[in-house]
């Protein structure tokens, strides 16, 4: 455990000593910040054009702001992850740093699990950055802050699983931009299963939808915790870094 | 050179891998096929929005047959009703959903009287009830009348 979290530590740093880290908790305070006005300038216009006509129309803060916000900042996810997964392992490839740390006394599972560790950290203090526009919303308003918890424990355990690929498809290569190309590609693909849903009711097209990260997501966002999805979740994160070890077991056979 | 290829080390090593790997797969798979069958839901929203009432949880987690939702209508529709029947099968595994698409499987409609899209049956056993509106009210409504045993007299006075 005390070699997981060094491993941890010394990635973590690495994202604050180079730009890289500043720059993607930039951007994505940037582009949420947008939507976060955009959806509740709307929310807004719709309550005061619903008094104006004297209807009475249901207005849910939790609903018509949050879920699709917390929507909205799993898409930004997925451009972001390939982002902060591509130089895990890739780095290391190129350098040549990958040989002292597969003869190192630590166990490749330490590695493994301390850098993907450092990675989801990465990803939670970027959405910590989120919260602040979310308060904002309970200063002025009043909306469901359970759901907005699950919300953000549904992103956290997806992104865990995106990450875990991610990590997967680092130690494939020692260039950054296949592994990050990569990564965004299976993240992709992962996403837009589920469309075969909408038009197809085979067997093969409910494995594909049930095989879509964005199937398992829904329920968080409603503010509902699916034990499938859970296990979903937990079952790519798993392999994921089942797979990574396998790769970094591979370099010793190969060679 | 085949021989000696197949006598590698990396040959065996991969080989080795491949079957670990398809182990592992098969297992999550199973673990993931038993985790969407015997699913368990929390919901936080403060009205219990996304949770049946509990009448419903008394009626459907007490079947004592297995029962078969049958929703009628096109696949790009099929969601609109996916939310509250999904929470019908995680209160009771002994709930199955089929979705029959009118347009692609007309036969299937005809054979079942639908003459309407977004219709949904209800069938316990022999017994197939219409459900009406997609609402927790009517299919509810139709597993009460699907459980109800026993013939019914009519009786006309004159």
């Amino acid at each position: 455990m005390r070699n997981i979290w060094i491993i941890c530590r010394k990635e973590l740093r690495s994202y604050f000593v180079s730009p890289v880290g500043y720059f993607l908790l930039v951007m994505l305070a940037v582009i949420f910040g947008f939507f976060f006005w955009n959806a509740l300038g709307y929310f807004v216009n719709m309550g005061m054009e619903a008094q104006m006509s004297g209807e009475e129309i249901p207005m849910n803060l939790t609903e018509q702001v949050v879920r699709p916000l917390l929507s909205n900042l799993n898409v930004i996810g997925l451009f972001l992850i390939p982002m902060i997964t591509m130089r895990l392992f890739a780095e290391e490839k190129r350098s040549g740093t990958i040989e002292l740390l597969a003869t190192s006394p630590i166990r490749d599972y330490e590695i493994i699990v301390g850098k993907w560790l450092a990675a989801v950290l990465m990803y939670a203090i970027m959405l910590l950055s989120t919260v602040f526009d979310f308060l904002y919303l309970f200063k002025y308003g009043n909306p469901d802050l359970k759901p907005l918890i699950i919300g953000y424990l549904g992103l956290l355990l997806q992104a865990g699983g995106l990450l875990a690929i991610g990590t997967f498809i680092s130690s494939l290569t020692k260039n950054q931009i296949i592994a990050g190309a990569g990564t965004f590609g299976i993240c992709l693909l992962l996403w837009v299963l589920g469309w075969v849903g909408q038009y197809e009711t085979a067997t093969w097209a409910q494995v594909l939808t049930y095989m879509s990260v964005i199937t398992h997501f829904e329920s968080f966002a409603k503010g509902v915790i699916d034990s499938k999805d859970v296990i979903f979740d937990a079952s790519v994160i798993f392999l994921g870094l089942f797979f990574t070890g396998r790769s970094m077991e591979s370099l010793r056979w190969r060679s | 050179m085949n021989s000696r290829w197949l006598q590698a080390r990396q040959t065996k090593y991969a080989a080795y891998a491949t079957v670990y790997l398809l182990f592992i797969v098969a297992i999550i798979s199973v673990a993931n096929v038993l985790a969407n069958r015997y699913n368990k839901s929390y919901d936080s929203t403060a009205n219990k929005r996304y949770s049946l009432s509990d009448q419903t949880g008394k009626i459907v987690k007490g079947l004592k047959q297995d029962a078969t939702i049958t929703y009628f209508d096109k696949t790009s529709s099929f969601h609109t009703a996916k939310d509250l029947f999904d929470r019908y099968a995680t209160l009771s595994p002994r709930v199955h959903l089929v979705y029959v698409d009118v347009d692609k499987n007309p036969e299937v409609a005809r054979a079942a009287g639908i003459t309407k899209y977004g219709t949904a049956v209800v069938q316990i056993g022999a017994k197939k009830e219409n459900a009406g509106n997609i609402s927790e009210e009517d299919v509810t409504g139709a597993i009460i009348r699907d459980l109800k045993t026993g013939t019914r007299t009519v009786c006309f006075l004159s």
